[in-house]
């Protein structure tokens, strides 16, 4: 019988020591793997180990084991591999793409020009004809507050002191800009009472200027959050909150096997994903391809031979759950 | 951008011919397998899901050449075949804001670039059967 345990909902808050490690559960007889994207040394684009795999958006072809009891896990096929990312361990909350460059393609420049991250020469004209934007797919917005800002220099730098900058589809103009520690910005919350998949943030001026400076782009849904760069949907960070490194898998053809001996029918399966931080206790492990890939993100897998000691058990679980940002 | 295409079954083996020209080696043979989806008239497809980046996109507007990789004396690739999937394959951009984005059909590859694969497929009025 599987016995199935969720030790981050029934266990009392637990301390992962700074030197607990999964991999020193391997004792010397033990036989099984364990992989952590965190640990990027162990990650390579290419099923040789030829290429090493560091950077958030790399697809991963190769994942070392880090338990030294057993082998890689690979893929050779290049549509079929999983993506590196990393996100804060507070959750992704901006919904833009490229939130500090506005030449990328995810800004739709229409009768303007970007001609550098920050800096736009718009001209003068209505929101519908010239504007940079940035549409967003949210599935349904209908009944949704979205919380859209963007940091701005001080007005009196601007080349033409008089324009007004729009940002949402709500107008807010300059006269809202607020200064914070963070932030010189302009925002808006929007409540929308129509229905639709699709939101944006759009950056028109009613003047023909050219506005450097614009930076920190960010549309929340609900309330404001602290700012978080996003270099791409892999490469998300905030500067408050640590971050995580995971393996992306698209639920379409992504696989990631690593090939295990038979283990057994009491092994022990543990890992830490978007959907849960488990250990699976009496578990049967055939010999031939095990996935590593559980539900879109996998922080951390682990198999082995054997079931874990209460101790063991505690510790992996509060690790699990700091691995995938259960825990602070 | 990640790019998600729905290959009818039929199609399967001139896909994968395509899918060998753009990628890396003889293993992405395998990249379009069992046809687990289907469109509303119970056709049935095959699908893959990657991160494409700007050469794919390039290599896929010009007419498909043989890769570095496949120097023979045998050729892994049939470019036959990878230029009939090639010729068949229409790409949507989630950029576009002027046309909706295309229904998988029978007889055709869609590709649907800059969404999540599972959005994607929705788009595609694909169902996991």
């Amino acid at each position: 019988m599987k016995i199935v345990t969720d030790f981050s909902v029934m266990s009392r808050p637990v301390r992962v020591g700074r030197s607990f490690n999964p991999a020193g559960l391997f004792g010397g007889a033990d036989r099984g793997v364990f992989f952590e994207p965190a640990q990027t040394a162990s990650l390579f684009q290419t099923t040789t180990a030829s290429l090493a795999a560091t950077l958030p958006g790399q697809s991963v072809a190769r994942i070392n084991d880090l338990s030294t009891k057993g082998g890689p896990a690979l893929q050779a096929i290049t549509a079929a591999r999983p993506v590196l990312g990393i996100l804060p361990a507070s959750g992704r909350k901006n919904l833009l793409l490229h939130s500090e460059d506005l030449t990328q393609s995810a800004w739709l420049k229409q009768g303007v020009s970007a001609t550098a991250p920050n800096t736009v020469a718009f001209v003068a004209g209505n929101n519908s004809a010239n504007r940079v934007i940035q549409v967003l797919d949210v599935g349904q917005r209908n009944g949704q507050t979205f919380y859209s800002r963007l940091r701005v220099p001080p007005a009196a730098q601007w080349s033409d002191p008089t324009a007004t900058l729009f940002v949402g589809s709500t107008i807010a103009t300059l006269a809202s800009v607020t200064a914070t520690a963070e932030w010189q910005e302009i925002a808006v919350q929007e409540t929308y009472t129509s229905s639709g998949a699709f939101i944006g943030m759009v950056l028109w001026a009613n003047k023909a200027t050219v506005i450097s400076g614009l930076e920190k782009m960010q549309v929340t849904k609900g309330a404001a959050a602290a700012y978080q760069r996003v270099g791409s949907v892999y490469d998300v960070t905030e500067a408050s909150s640590r971050s995580l490194a995971y393996l992306y898998r698209d639920g379409v053809d992504d696989a990631l096997p690593v090939t295990l001996p038979d283990l057994g029918s009491n092994a022990t399966i543990a890992f830490a994903s978007d959907q849960a931080a488990s250990i699976l206790t009496g578990q049967t492990v055939a010999a031939g391809a095990f996935d590593i890939l559980r539900h879109q993100r996998l922080f951390a897998m682990l198999v082995i031979d054997r079931a874990l000691n209460a101790s063991e058990a505690q510790q992996l679980a509060a690790y699990l759950d700091k691995v995938s940002g259960r825990t602070p | 951008m990640r790019v998600t295409i729905a290959c009818p079954e039929g199609m399967i083996n001139d896909a994968n011919q395509l899918a060998m020209a753009l990628g890396q080696g003889v293993a992405d043979l395998q990249s379009f397998r069992a046809a687990l989806w289907q469109d509303d008239q119970a056709n049935r497809y095959a699908c893959a899901s990657f991160e494409a980046d700007e050469d794919w996109i390039t290599k896929l507007a010009t007419e498909i050449q043989r890769p570095g990789w496949d120097s023979g004396p045998s050729y892994a690739i049939n470019l036959t075949g990878a230029r009939r999937a090639q010729t068949s394959l229409g790409l949507w951009l989630a950029s576009d804001t002027e046309t909706q984005p295309p229904a998988a059909l029978p007889d055709r590859l869609t590709a649907i670039a800059g969404l999540s694969a599972e959005r994607a497929l929705e788009m595609m009025a694909l169902t996991a059967m």
